[in-house]
């Protein structure tokens, strides 16, 4: 039941976090919905952990591994983009992603 | 025929290909300036020579190589595997390397070190490992960090100089590269939760057309779609690929996006080996005829040079996508399936070593106009005659000019669309020559014309890069039996 | 030998981009086509290559050993002109790099047995004439090679598409054309086939409506240049249609197409040929004029289907004639510009004798090319319009020569260079000798007086249409420049295409491109699901 409750958490935060990441202007929102986006996915991931606990394991390991490696990676990525966009912000006075 | 996954003759290779650069980025890393300049080239020259040895693996036993990364089997260990197709992209992308390496000796070596020359250097030796990790992954998680590590590789190439054109440019790419590797760790995630594994041949066995594995695939191909910058998906590319330093864009055109077209191959092809013959490969498919039309258009309608060249990228991209419907289908077609196969690939290999030659050239025909407006470039060829000869021979393949690997590509492709009675993809590849070649003499028109003033003639050295870039390209063409050959070994038939 | 007579070209292509042989290679131009001459002379055996994916047989057969012969006499002859003209040129070793590429293209075509090596030749010597053209730089020049480019390239699409059809009738990897066309069937898919080509070709030899790029390009050529792209370059296109229509079997309704086109071109060459002044341009409508009458002469044969053996060499015995006074009359051209010498005889003579000749005159090699095409045109519509045209051009031929003489200064005696000379006088003794030596039925034949009466009577009939135009209504001059105003028009005016950027400025944008991306998400979703 609570599998089901997290999947469906997971799948809500990936719609929130793709919405923003289309509509929000600002890169700096962007980057943050691509977090609540990424954090979906690998609730997603926790859901599919758990699934194992059903064959009677304390819980599938392998998909623990990959959101490990997951967040790592995301959070790199996170790193890098704000890294960016203070450059942009620095060199240019604002940060804009469309021209107009 | 079914692979067993264990491992094979030579299997060691492939993890020498993954653990060289790893070790010449720490190692380049910590030694700094001049020295990591070394490192690249001593991890290049190794890159190159294994392989070549790879390949000659893979051409001898005629089958895949495979290893097994501690000896573990799938589902739980990680398997890297190597067939003609990884084994001929990672040839391409060596030999690129090896000559943007040379090239960029004179751009990125200044006197007094600056951050953007070591960056350069270690950029140049993550992305070595970074497209071996993506030609030889056969876990779909492991592909998602080889495609992860390439974009965080790509991303810094773009804003070298650090001017806020390019800037933005970056920060545009990362983010929308960023959704596509969302979507693609959604579609791992799925089929994960449905099939509890991730090695590709594993899961081809597993699979049998549940939904979960169609809206998989359906979500790492969008987002494989956004980071390919396939029409119409392709707003970050022309800033990305013109405004970069010349041997920058070079790998970002010839190679990066190559990389992504891979794994799209891997899923539709080897993943799911039915997909390419549904609809599904037709819609891809009419984006890449929709690449073809508009990338070709705009790069007519371009002033600069380097951006007439990142929107001929977009254009060749698409003919990569035709592949997909055209390499599958009934029994009776086998034989243009192949050559349909062989064709796209060719289209992926020539493209490379000819866009490498060409943006290349733009560099060199840049240092010595001052600018790259088309308009403008009267005089380059006296000032660049080799170079210019280069971008010449490039574009010719591009515009699939006879013997040029690119021709053969488009001949494979165009007899598979005919033969194959879907002769609409025929008319779009043809329209799109026909562009090519509007856009091609453009620019060669403008550099054989006189100048007012003389320009300096420069010195030869990198103008022969740029030339032996362009000769591999013709190479391709002139020399098509053995690479076609390779490029079957390991295909997975439906 | 054959290998011997491309190569040589080619290696001395190679040679220009060496330092020291770059001086030497535009003086041995003349010399480059000798061992393609030879070859053609001897017969030389074929040349096969074979490897996977890339099979290439060029070879001779009667057709091909009589073109090739022509084709390279006029490029030696042309050689010799063009060795001339870049005597103080700007670019003597670039204008020596293109030539000898299209030379070795423009030989290999009449050589090529398969679809792959006969594509490789028609496009080198299509698209490396591109550098020919543009080689003086004027803004005449420029423009004439944009134009010339894009039909060029447009012809190569069509042409490709043909080729692509054609071979993907027939699988397997070694492409004799012989095999693929055999292997067509007579069907839609045939007549498409055959209509890409012919479309291809057609470009190629500037039927109507596919002529705009002709006239500019020859007029803004150097003359040596403009010598050997009308008379050899452009027989590509007429080796293609021999080689390339499937003339063993009756296909009435493409041929009556073919033939119709051909026709008109013969004729509309001709009307806006005399509205022009410049014998360069003249000549260029004559091209198009004559043109139409091969196109014409391969229609009829494809009607009737007899054979492609015969039919093939009377088409390639008509091209062959057309070659050499073509290629003759453009060097007459280069003579008269750089002649200071009021002796006109010498030149115009002659000039007369080819000139004439074109339209029929007895006893030339023209009257004997025409009397060739005899049994092919009948004696139906297609003989009327065929004696027709020849008056035609006896018009346009007689009002070349008031040009021609027009260009002559008078008085000024500085007399045009010996190699130029020599070369004109060659290429023009071939166009009147050698149809007599290589007509393949009896000379008595050609004697008869009926025979002499009919190729004489267009050219009276031309003569006496001149006299009264040039008396009666004296023609107003159309601008020089009238098809490439007419060509840069149908491409496209600037501002016409414009909404492609702004187009790609609204994809360009994140909010577009993000929807984008998820529409593209869920159509293939949507797709593969189903």
């Amino acid at each position: 039941m609570s599998a089901d409750l997290y999947g469906l958490c997971g799948a809500a935060l990936v719609g929130i976090g793709l919405y923003g990441l289309i509509v929000q202007p600002h890169p700096l929102r962007k980057i943050l919905a691509f977090n609540i986006l990424g954090g979906g996915v690998f609730l997603l991931f926790g859901v599919f952990a758990r699934r194992g606990a059903a064959l009677s394991l304390p819980g599938d390991p392998v998909p623990q591994a990959l959101l490990i490696t997951g967040l790592v990676v995301s959070f790199a990525a996170t790193a890098l983009a704000v890294a960016l966009l203070l450059r942009l912000a620095a060199e240019t006075g604002r940060a804009r992603l469309d021209d107009e | 025929m079914t692979e067993l996954l264990s491992n094979t003759p030579g299997g060691t290779l492939l993890v020498f290909a993954l653990v060289v650069p790893a070790a010449g980025l720490m190692l380049a890393f910590l030694a700094g300036g001049r020295a990591a300049m070394r490192v690249a080239f001593a991890v290049v020259a190794v890159q190159l020579g294994l392989s070549i040895a790879i390949a000659r693996a893979v051409w001898d036993s005629g089958a895949a190589l495979i290893y097994l990364a501690g000896g573990w089997r799938p589902p739980l260990g990680i398997a890297l595997r190597a067939d003609g197709i990884s084994a001929a992209m990672m040839v391409m992308t060596a030999i690129v390397l090896a000559a943007v390496a040379l090239y960029a000796r004179t751009n990125f070596s200044a006197a007094t070190e600056r951050r953007a020359d070591l960056t350069f250097w270690c950029l140049l030796i993550a992305l070595s490992g970074a497209m071996n990790a993506v030609f030889l992954g056969n876990d779909l998680f492991n592909l998602y960090v080889a495609l992860e590590l390439l974009t965080f590789v790509a991303v810094p190439l773009v804003c070298l100089d650090g001017k806020p054109a390019t800037l933005q440019a970056a920060l545009r790419y990362l983010l929308f590269a960023l959704i596509g590797s969302v979507l693609y760790l959604l579609g791992v995630a799925l089929f994960y939760g449905a099939y509890a594994a991730l090695d590709i041949t594993l899961l081809r066995g597993r699979i049998h057309g549940e939904p979960a594995a169609y809206l998989a695939v359906a979500l790492m191909t969008a987002g494989l779609l956004a980071k390919t910058a396939l029409f119409p998906l392709h707003l970050w590319l022309p800033p990305a690929h013109a405004d970069a330093p010349p041997a920058a864009s070079a790998v970002l055109s010839a190679l990066v996006v190559k990389a992504k077209f891979f794994l799209i191959l891997r899923l539709w092809f080897a993943l799911m080996p039915t997909l390419a013959e549904g609809p599904g490969a037709d819609l891809l498919g009419a984006l890449g005829a929709g690449a073809i039309l508009f990338g070709s258009a705009l790069a007519l309608r371009q002033a600069r040079l380097k951006l007439l060249i990142a929107y001929s990228t977009l254009a060749q991209l698409g003919y990569l996508f035709l592949m997909i419907p055209l390499a599958t289908g009934p029994v009776n077609w086998l034989f243009w399936s192949a050559g349909a196969w062989t064709g796209g690939m060719f289209q992926a290999i020539a493209h490379g070593f000819a866009k490498a030659a060409m943006f290349l050239a733009a560099g060199l025909m840049a240092e010595v106009a001052g600018h790259d407006r088309i308009a403008g470039l009267a005089g380059i060829g006296r000032a660049l005659p080799v170079a210019t000869l280069g971008f010449a021979l490039g574009g010719l393949s591009l515009l699939g000019v006879p013997p040029s690997g690119g021709f053969l590509a488009k001949w494979l492709l165009l007899t598979a669309s005919i033969a194959e009675g879907q002769w609409w993809w025929a008319v779009v590849m043809l329209i799109g020559g026909a562009m090519a070649g509007g856009y091609i003499f453009r620019v060669l028109a403008n550099t054989l014309a006189d100048s007012p003033a003389p320009l300096p003639v420069a010195p030869r050295g990198r103008q022969y890069v740029v030339l032996a870039l362009a000769l591999c390209s013709l190479a391709l063409g002139l020399l098509p039996a053995g690479p076609s050959a390779l490029l079957q070994i390991g295909r997975v038939g439906p | 030998m054959i290998a011997l007579a491309l190569a040589t070209p080619l290696v001395m292509l190679l040679a220009c981009l060496w330092d020291r042989a770059q001086r030497v290679m535009p003086r041995l131009l003349a010399l480059a086509p000798l061992p393609a001459l030879a070859a053609a002379l001897l017969s030389a055996p074929p040349l096969v290559i074979d490897q996977p994916l890339v099979h290439i047989v060029l070879e001779f057969d009667r057709t091909g050993a009589m073109l090739t012969g022509a084709a390279a006499l006029l490029w030696c002859a042309g050689g010799a002109a063009a060795t001339v003209r870049l005597r103080g040129d700007l670019h003597p070793v670039r204008f020596t790099m293109f030539w000898l590429l299209t030379q070795a293209g423009s030989l290999a075509v009449f050589m090529a047995a398969d679809l792959a090596g006969f594509f490789v030749a028609y496009t080198v010597v299509s698209l490396a004439a591109y550098g020919l053209v543009l080689h003086d730089q004027t803004p005449r020049a420029t423009r004439a090679a944009g134009i010339y480019a894009v039909f060029a390239v447009l012809g190569e699409g069509l042409v490709l598409l043909g080729f692509v059809m054609l071979a993907a009738a027939a699988p397997g990897q070694r492409l004799l054309i012989r095999d693929a066309l055999a292997a067509l069937p007579p069907t839609g898919y045939g007549a498409a086939t055959l209509a890409a080509l012919i479309g291809g070709f057609g470009l190629k030899m500037g039927l109507v409506p596919g002529h705009v790029w002709m006239p500019p390009t020859y007029r803004a050529a150097p003359a040596p240049a403009a010598a050997v792209l009308s008379g050899a370059a452009v027989k590509a296109g007429v080796i293609g249609l021999i080689r390339f229509l499937p003339l063993d079997a009756p296909w009435p309704q493409a041929g009556t197409i073919l033939a119709a086109l051909g026709f008109a071109s013969a004729f509309f060459g001709v009307a806006m040929g005399i509205t022009r002044s410049h014998p360069k341009t003249v000549l260029a409508f004559s091209s198009i004029s004559q043109m139409g009458v091969i196109a014409a002469l391969a229609g009829t044969a494809l009607m009737a289907g007899h054979g492609a053996g015969q039919d093939g060499f009377t088409i390639g015995f008509y091209a062959m004639h057309h070659l050499l006074a073509k290629g003759a009359l453009f060097l007459a051209v280069a003579v008269a510009l750089t002649q200071r010498d009021g002796r006109m005889v010498p030149l115009l003579l002659p000039a007369c004798l080819v000139a004439l000749g074109m339209g029929g005159l007895p006893l030339t090699g023209g009257a004997v090319a025409k009397l060739a095409t005899k049994d092919l045109f009948g004696t139906g519509l297609p003989a009327t319009l065929s004696a027709l045209s020849a008056a035609g051009t006896t018009l346009l031929m007689l009002h070349f020569l008031r040009r021609l003489a027009h260009l002559l200064p008078r008085g000024d005696s500085r007399i045009a260079p010996l190699a130029t000379r020599l070369a004109w006088w060659t290429i023009a003794a071939a166009a009147l000798v050698l149809p007599w030596m290589l007509y393949p039925g009896a000379f008595a034949g050609l004697l008869t007086a009926e025979a002499i009466w009919s190729s004489l009577w267009p050219v009276l009939l031309g003569g006496v249409l001149a006299a009264l135009l040039f008396r009666l209504a004296p023609l107003r001059d159309l601008p020089e420049d009238t098809e490439l105003i007419l060509a840069e028009a149908t491409i496209g005016r600037p501002g016409v295409w414009n909404w492609l950027d702004r187009l790609d400025h609204v994809l360009r944008r994140w909010s577009a491109a993000g929807l984008a991306l998820v529409v593209v998400a869920l159509a293939l979703a949507a797709l593969l699901m189903a």
